[in-house]
């Protein structure tokens, strides 16, 4: 019952970050008028494409110009300039909140779609079939790797997984797509340059899944090389911390079998910290990774916000930042839960 | 009496970065059956060592040990170490860590921890060990229920407690008890002592007993044995050792004692504990003791007897 409540209450908590979130989207572009002069931007530029096309129909300028008056009006109704930014901004909120994300100003997906639900559904499957895999590839072998070093501190292979990871870690993640292309697609020429489909892409389903996995080799390899050596390296510190417990060298002494004793006495308590890692590093891996993505021109979630970004498409740039903190408190809920069953001390 | 434990010549070296670190030097003494002895000195003179060589979980950076632990005559050192694992870990020795308020895993129940040993023992499930932990746990004071509940549900006093169940969980002769009682406020204190004493009245165990404080290893001990940098310098039974010390470190050690009566201020050793890497010459002691003289500085002193009493001091040579 009582953990109904906690958990209750982590809900109500996590709801409350959501709200927040939002409050200083509306902030920060409200207060500081970057919405007003998006809009603005917009109106401006429409009304360019307006008068081209009306100057065609209407000769006298006089009436032109009362009929591009009259649009404008129209126009600064419709996006709301005439309404200060804390009466609109929240309505845009209102209606976000009910997962109505609207539809983009400038970006498009490649069909041609401006509706912000289909821009996304379209880049999302890339950014998970690319970022999503190359973290659980490093993740499952970092923790390995890790582990295994902390078991055997000090010696000659921890010194090997040590070295590696700072490596890797200090690599940067443009430079090495860099290198994969000059050696790969270069000089071998066995994986493209970069994209997602060859081609003409293919046809079939089967040729179609086989053509994306072959142009992400590249990308994920890259992924995996710079990240994996964190992995590697935050579970060997972890897995090392527990090794020096004291409750360590009492199973020890009491006689416990080796296997059970890192099973039981080693990973099981280092557990909820290296769950914590994986949970928030899938959630995460959703929003792309926008360095690699533009290396190997591959259209997704990290370009996607990027380029929201630069061409100030605030419908977007809404949208896909509810999006991310929406991710990010499912995966904290996520969290909380599993905590529950890992680690007995947060069950009251 | 028997001798249970004979400790003969022990000796041992840890490599550290600033060389060879000296923590035990031929240290020998004999524990007789359902004796206990008190093991007494200040922080780092080798007492854990001597427990964790008996455990035989000494730390890998240990480069130089020597000497014999003569177990119901039998060297324990020199055995396999599947053979120690099977016949004398946890089954005739184990031992209470210090700090035991660290010495459970958070993860895991309580009872489950404790009775691991019996599981593995004897092959039984923890449904069948259960009711060995209970009875253990109903004898050292401890709620049946305790057994369900997790390390950082129990307070102090209780853990200990669980942690005594632990090793007694196989019926050992020996328990070495390190600091069992340092991390535990003074009422805690007394009612695990007095609960150490019922366990060594009942159940006849032979327990060594590591602390710093002098006057609690009087409590409790037949005989006492004092440590300073890692050489036993004064061994005897409890009453001699605390009514008539000899060795000028011991002295000092208990005119340190505070007392609740009289007037008479309790004193301190000047200087610190001597460096194990770069130990004095002659008598460890001899930079900080008030009767030091000449031949203190290049001779190292060997065991004297004195009565009934040993003592390592060139005083009673």
């Amino acid at each position: 019952m009582s953990l109904v409540r906690v958990l209750a209450l982590k809900a109500v908590t996590l709801i409350l970050v959501l709200f927040g979130v939002l409050m200083l989207v509306v902030l920060v572009l409200g207060a500081t008028g970057v919405s007003d002069r998006i809009l603005t931007a917009y109106v401006g530029e429409q009304l360019r494409a307006v008068r081209q096309e009306l100057s065609q129909r209407i000769r006298d300028p006089v009436e032109l110009e009362r009929a591009l008056e009259t649009y404008r009006s129209e126009l600064i109704t419709a996006y709301g300039l005439d309404r200060p930014w804390y009466t609109r901004l929240p309505q845009m909120i209102l209606r976000v909140l009910i997962l109505d994300l609207g539809s983009s100003r400038t970006v498009t997906s490649f069909s041609g779609s401006s509706k912000v639900s289909d821009i996304i559904l379209e880049r999302l499957p890339n950014t998970v079939a690319l970022v999503t895999t190359a973290v659980a590839i490093s993740s499952a072998v970092g923790i390995a790797l890790g582990a295994r070093a902390a078991l055997k501190a000090g010696s000659r292979y921890d010194r090997a997984v040590s070295l590696f990871s700072s490596v890797s870690f200090a690599l940067p993640s443009w430079w090495m797509g860099l290198i994969y292309i000059l050696a790969f697609s270069f000089y071998l020429g066995i994986f493209p340059f970069g994209g997602l489909y060859s081609t003409p892409p293919p046809t079939t389903p089967l040729e179609r899944a086989a053509d994306i996995l072959w142009h992400a080799t590249l990308p994920v390899l890259t992924l995996v090389t710079v990240i994996l050596g964190g992995w590697a390296y935050i579970s060997r510190t972890i897995v090392l911390n527990v090794t020096r417990e004291d409750f360590v060298a009492v199973a020890r002494a009491k006689g416990l079998k080796e296997n059970l004793l890192m099973r039981r006495y080693i990973i099981r308590p280092a557990a909820p910290p290296i769950v914590t890692n994986i949970v928030f590093a899938i959630s995460g891996s959703i929003g792309g990774a926008i360095l690699t993505e533009t290396v190997f021109n591959f259209p997704g979630m990290g370009r996607l916000y990027y380029e929201a970004i630069t061409s100030f498409d605030e419908n977007l740039v809404i949208a896909l930042t509810y999006l991310y903190t929406l991710i990010y408190i499912a995966s904290r809920f996520i969290l909380e839960i599993l905590y529950v069953v890992l680690d007995p001390r947060v069950r009251i | 009496m028997m001798v249970l434990l004979d400790v003969r010549n022990l000796t041992i070296h840890y490599m550290t970065e600033r060389g060879v670190l000296r923590a035990v030097e031929d240290v020998s003494f004999q524990l007789e059956k359902g004796e206990t002895m008190g093991l007494v000195g200040e922080s780092g003179c080798g007492k854990t060592s001597i427990a964790l060589a008996i455990m035989r979980t000494l730390p890998d950076n240990v480069c130089f040990s020597s000497g014999e632990l003569l177990f119901d005559g039998e060297d324990i050192l020199a055995i396999p170490a599947e053979r120690y694992d099977q016949e004398i870990r946890w089954r005739k020795i184990s031992m209470v860590f210090q700090g035991a308020l660290n010495s459970f895993n958070p993860v895991l129940r309580i009872g489950f921890q404790v009775a691991e040993p019996l599981m593995q023992s004897r092959k039984i499930s923890w449904d069948k060990a259960r009711g060995e932990v209970a009875r253990l746990f109903s004898m050292l004071g401890l709620p049946e229920e305790t057994i369900w509940r997790y390390p950082h549900e129990l307070s102090g006093g209780m853990k200990q407690r669980a942690m005594l169940a632990m090793a007694l969980i196989l019926r050992p002769k020996l328990v070495i008890l390190d600091e069992p009682t340092s991390a535990l406020d003074v009422s805690v204190q007394t009612q695990i002592m007095n609960l150490l004493k019922r366990l060594k009245r009942d159940m006849g165990l032979a327990m060594i007993f590591i602390t710093h404080d002098i006057t609690l290893a009087s409590d409790i001990c037949d005989r006492i044995s004092v440590m300073y940098a890692g050489e036993l310098v004064e061994l005897g039974d409890a009453d001699d050792v605390l009514t008539n010390p000899l060795h000028p470190y011991t002295r000092k050690l208990l005119a340190a004692t505070p007392r609740l009566r009289g007037d008479r201020p309790p004193e301190y050793i000047p200087g610190s504990p001597p460096d194990l890497v770069n130990p004095p010459s002659g008598c460890r002691f001899h930079p900080r003791c008030p009767v030091m003289f000449d031949r203190c500085i290049s001779v190292r002193p060997p065991m004297f007897s004195s009565g009934r009493v040993k003592v390592r001091c060139l005083l009673y040579g």
